[in-house]
């Protein structure tokens, strides 16, 4: 845009204070973001906050700036910065692990961080097919409680979405296992699961809480804290927090797929 | 997948160790109650420059991973 003197007007973005406290994070950890990358992270929070989201949410992980060190930064806060281990190879696209040995620790365990057994939400955004067998994000608490997304874990078709429960609840979909996954409950005896383009609700399931067991991606938590069941769909989002309605949930995955596409990631 | 190959005691040394910024080793047993680690090639490079850069010089061997039990 030119001015009165026909120059070029420096065009100023305005960023979102919690989107620069994250910026400055990712620079402090030694990454970096392009434009269009804290372009991006800026609209998502201005989203999530839009949506009523922001506050509940104790991690959001935007999987921006191609390496372990920028990717592992929380939008949401400071606390919860995450940490890549075994095999991953990483790009501007997202975090790939490599389906042997490769997660990413979020470091959040259910109890005590969201001790609310009928308000949690889960959810991750992975831009390569998952694959057969394995958790896209998850952890089993000691007591027997699950925390699972692993869309086709049981076979080429069958899979989990479980949310604060011992329930298990087999879901069949024969779709590949990519896009947007999540699952969010607000009360007790049902919770819903989201794909990119289709939510379910299941019922019929007790709640409680997992703890001591940390959610990891690209692979589950599981007993003993020992993680298995590697995946190798590529990571382009993370979420953790307090259960969303169905409206706030819906809002925010119509944002990560703007997100992701804004970035050519979906 | 072809993996390198660790003692039990190398495999205690770099479990949960970093090698660089927010990343860190983690191993895996195989079918033959093996320990494995498993890195990318910019993951190779990195550790070069560590203490750790002896298991570059571990061997190699193709990994059979053990049939854990389901999680459910």
């Amino acid at each position: 845009m030119l001015n009165v003197f026909g120059l070029f007007k420096n065009s100023v973005v305005s960023y979102d204070a919690d989107a620069l406290a994250y910026f400055a994070r990712v620079t402090a950890a030694g990454g970096s973001l392009t434009t269009a990358e804290k372009n991006a992270a800026n609209t998502l929070t201005l989203a999530y906050k839009s949506a009523g989201a922001w506050t509940s949410a104790v991690a959001i992980y935007p999987f921006l700036g191609g390496s372990a060190a920028s990717m592992a930064q929380n939008l949401k806060s400071a606390s919860f910065t995450g940490t890549f281990n075994g095999g991953f190879t990483y790009s501007s696209l997202g975090a790939a692990p490599n389906g042997t040995n490769g997660y990413f620790n979020t470091t959040i365990e259910v109890w005590p961080t969201l001790p609310d057994t009928n308000s949690f939400s889960m959810a991750t955004y992975i831009n390569t097919n998952g694959a057969t067998g394995a958790y896209q994000m998850g952890a089993v608490g000691g007591n027997g409680t699950y925390n699972l997304i692993g869309g086709h874990v049981v076979n080429s078709t069958q899979g989990y979405y479980i949310n604060n429960t011992t329930t298990v609840t087999t879901i069949t979909d024969a779709t590949n296992i990519n896009g947007f996954l999540a699952t969010s409950r607000i009360a007790a005896g049902s919770y819903i699961y989201y794909r990119s383009a289709t939510s379910t609700t299941i019922t019929a399931n007790s709640t409680s809480v997992a703890y001591l067991y940390p959610i990891v991606m690209g692979a589950s938590n599981s007993f003993g804290g020992v993680v298995g069941s590697f995946d190798t769909g590529r990571i382009a989002f993370g979420h953790l927090g307090g259960g969303l309605s169905d409206a706030i949930m819906l809002s925010i995955r119509s944002a990560v797929i703007t997100f992701q596409t804004s970035l050519g990631r979906a | 997948m072809i993996g390198y190959i660790l003692t039990l005691e190398q495999k205690n040394a770099i479990q949960g160790q970093e090698f660089a910024s927010y990343q860190y080793f983690n191993c895996v047993i195989s079918i033959d109650d093996i320990w494995f680690t498993f890195f990318t090639s910019e993951e190779e490079i990195l550790i070069k420059n560590t203490v750790y850069n002896w298991v570059l010089n571990c061997p190699k061997g193709e990994f059979i991973p053990k049939p854990t039990p389901p999680i459910i």
